[in-house]
């Protein structure tokens, strides 16, 4: 069977005014290399995501399978996990929302006396659709950011209020790589927000910067303040803001990525 | 009291060996169909900025219901449905903020990067166009895109999309129709589309 003639075709039978539009349309375009590259890497970080961060994509899921709000399933979750003795940890990602609902359970060879803290951010969106997963997931922070980072599962990102789930009181303190990971994460979900809810990016770059007035990834969140501000509309602040930042990353490798921010490429 | 878990059937299926017997992660996944996600978002309007972003949520969601994807179906099937679902959240937002859904150009652009070779005519040309194929549902554009734009042959969409290639004719006629119509509405509403 021969395929029909296009409609962009001379002898094609589209009306003139289709076949115009048709033949300005645009082309997608392949990948370039360093997107590719850029994808393969942010990709392998999110394969090293533990499964706490996909039980709240669980939770989500439940709720919207039972038709309740997120915080109720928390709720109703840990209400069910409080009443069990065993450290919950980390196991695999969840499965799909609303019907492969997974909740990780102790792997054997996980090592001791890693709590697991079940939290919910501050803004989880509702969980109307595969899309509504992604600000429940909180990429790994850059490699060598993580490097001592332990399990990713003992922390989350979190609220100040949101629930917890700590089946037992554990000495076990992770402050360093807890507080290190929990910048990498906030700053992962600030970047995450950039596209689709810039203003929202920016309300989670301000946490950082209250919660890590000195946190050790402040250039990173400054370089994504830029874009956060010029996607919301306010270039000339970015644009302040990056010149002042030039002097603080002069020699480095964010310098030209800011000079690029500002239209000065070096 | 890990019993009490039991009872509920989600509770045990992160097990080790279920862990073990998992056969890809998104890892192979985005190496394999990277280019195929890439292409999807964009013949469903993703702009230009917005690809590396949307692409990431893709592979977030494949990440999460790896478990729940069937070896026996189509991969790119599967993860076409992932990509349709993304961008319409994605245009869901857009239409919050009144953007307009792939209206730039231009990698990781901040500012706006003029092209010498877009005429004002032929970027309002495509503006319209998009417009258009907004009103499409998704499976029929993806395919119009494919075939009237991209110049691919029905044999391989049916491949790429991982649907029969009678299908494949079905939607395009159907596209076509529903293309029809959206263009006769919008100049019905006033003669812009």
């Amino acid at each position: 069977m021969s395929d029909p003639l296009r409609w962009k075709d001379p002898s094609g039978d589209a009306p003139p005014e289709v076949r115009a539009l048709f033949a300005a349309a645009q082309k997608s375009r392949p990948m370039t290399t360093a997107e590719r590259e850029r994808s393969t890497r942010r990709v392998a970080r999110l394969a090293t995501i533990p499964v706490a961060v996909g039980l709240l994509a669980t939770l989500k899921g439940l709720a919207s399978a039972a038709g309740i709000g997120a915080m109720s399933a928390v709720l109703l979750i840990g209400g069910v996990l409080l009443i069990t003795d065993p450290p919950l940890r980390s196991a695999t990602p969840s499965g799909s929302a609303g019907r492969d609902v997974d909740i990780p359970v102790a792997a054997p060879a996980a090592p001791p006396a890693s709590p697991l803290r079940v939290e919910l951010p501050s803004s989880a969106p509702p969980a109307d659709g595969p899309a509504s997963l992604s600000p429940a997931v909180r990429p790994a922070p850059p490699a060598g950011d993580t490097s001592s980072a332990g399990p990713l599962s003992s922390a989350n990102t979190a609220s100040p209020e949101a629930p917890e789930v700590e089946p037992a009181p554990s000495s076990v303190a992770l402050p360093e790589p807890d507080s290190l990971l929990r910048e990498a994460l906030l700053l992962d979900e600030a970047r995450a927000m950039l596209a689709s809810s810039p203003a929202g990016a920016l309300s989670r770059l301000e946490q950082h910067a209250r919660e890590f007035p000195h946190g050790k990834l402040g250039l990173e969140r400054e370089i994504l303040t830029l874009e956060a501000l010029t996607r919301t509309g306010r270039r000339p602040e970015a644009i302040a803001r990056g010149q002042a930042l030039l002097a603080r990353v002069a020699g480095t490798p964010y310098e030209p990525r800011v000079r690029a921010m500002l239209g000065n490429p070096p | 009291m890990i019993r009490a878990l039991r009872w509920l059937p989600w509770a045990t299926r992160a097990s080790p060996l279920r862990e073990a017997s998992r056969p890809l992660d998104v890892r192979a996944v985005q190496a394999e169909h990277a280019e195929l996600v890439w292409a999807s978002l964009q013949r469903l309007g993703v702009r230009d900025r917005d690809l590396e972003d949307l692409m990431q949520e893709v592979f977030v969601v494949v990440h999460h219901r790896l478990d729940s994807f069937d070896p026996t179906r189509s991969m790119p099937r599967w993860l076409f449905g992932i990509c349709r679902r993304v961008a319409a959240a994605h245009r869901r937002r857009a239409y919050t903020r009144r953007e307009e859904p792939r209206e730039g150009a231009g990698e990781g652009e901040i500012e706006e990067a003029p092209d010498p070779e877009q005429t004002a005519e032929a970027r309002q040309m495509r503006e319209q166009m998009e417009r258009v194929l907004g009103d499409l549902k998704p499976e029929l554009r993806v395919v119009l895109v494919m075939f009237e734009v991209e110049d691919l042959p029905c044999e391989a969409i049916a491949e790429e999309l991982g649907i029969p290639v009678g299908t494949v004719y079905s939607r395009l006629h159907n596209a076509r129709k529903a293309f029809e119509r959206a263009l006769s509405r919008r100049r019905a509403r006033g003669g812009v589309l």
